[in-house]
């Protein structure tokens, strides 16, 4: 997990919110997903100021995309 | 209003806070026209909204024509439902011709060209057909038709 949010915003060299972690309504991240051996996984960056609080909703946001994919 | 309000209202009116439905076709048709350039997290955009489905409960419905993916809009790829695909071809259809016209004319595709072509579709596709691209342009060039590159698109 990054804590610069400058360098989570300009990680692909442009800013575009397409892979967003929504957090109460509001961008508090992104994340990437990466296919190996037919495996999909998913890596998030949120933002430093989202608060430790939050990370157990996301991290249970990432297990129902994991589901969704399991094959 | 508050902003805390118009977010959870924005989340509510998109299905995300919760869902009224259970069918990817209920969602779609809710949401009208959902963005489907990239296949793989068009599907996911269904399932964020269905906690209960899985990847191949969304591509079961696509396969089945429960949900479309095809250009109406701009155009690119949407999901839209076969119910709503006519009136909005209606409406969108003269500014997407319009706009490819310059297109259609350095491909060499003119009013012959097409109708030729719409029959050709429509006597393959009849009665729920389903074939593949690669089917289809076979289908085309039987009928004489280049079906080449963005000819083929």
């Amino acid at each position: 997990m990054q804590e610069d949010t400058t360098d989570t915003l300009s990680r692909d060299g442009h800013i575009i919110f397409n892979h967003m972690i929504v957090i109460d309504g509001k961008i508090g991240g992104s994340w990437k997903r990466s296919i190996k051996n037919n495996q999909v996984s998913v890596e998030t960056a949120l933002f430093s100021s989202i608060p430790k609080s939050k990370h157990p909703g996301v991290m249970k946001a990432v297990k129902r995309y994991l589901q969704f994919e399991a094959k | 209003m508050t902003n805390a309000d118009l977010l959870h209202y924005r989340l509510i009116n998109q299905q995300i806070a919760d869902s009224a439905f259970t069918k990817p076709s209920e969602i779609v048709g809710w949401m009208g026209a959902m963005q489907s350039q990239e296949y793989a997290l068009a599907k996911w955009a269904i399932g964020l909204r269905l906690p209960e489905l899985v990847d191949k409960d969304v591509e079961k419905a696509f396969n089945d024509g429960g949900i479309l993916r095809t250009h109406v809009l701009r155009p690119t790829w949407h999901f839209v439902t076969p119910a709503d695909i006519r009136w909005m071809l209606t409406l969108t259809a003269p500014r997407v011709l319009a706009v490819s016209a310059s297109m259609f004319r350095k491909l060499e595709l003119d009013e012959a060209v097409f109708k030729r072509s719409y029959q050709t579709l429509i006597k393959t596709l009849k009665g729920g057909n389903q074939l593949t691209r690669v089917a289809l342009k076979a289908a085309l060039e039987r009928a004489r038709i280049t079906a080449v590159g963005l000819r083929l698109g």
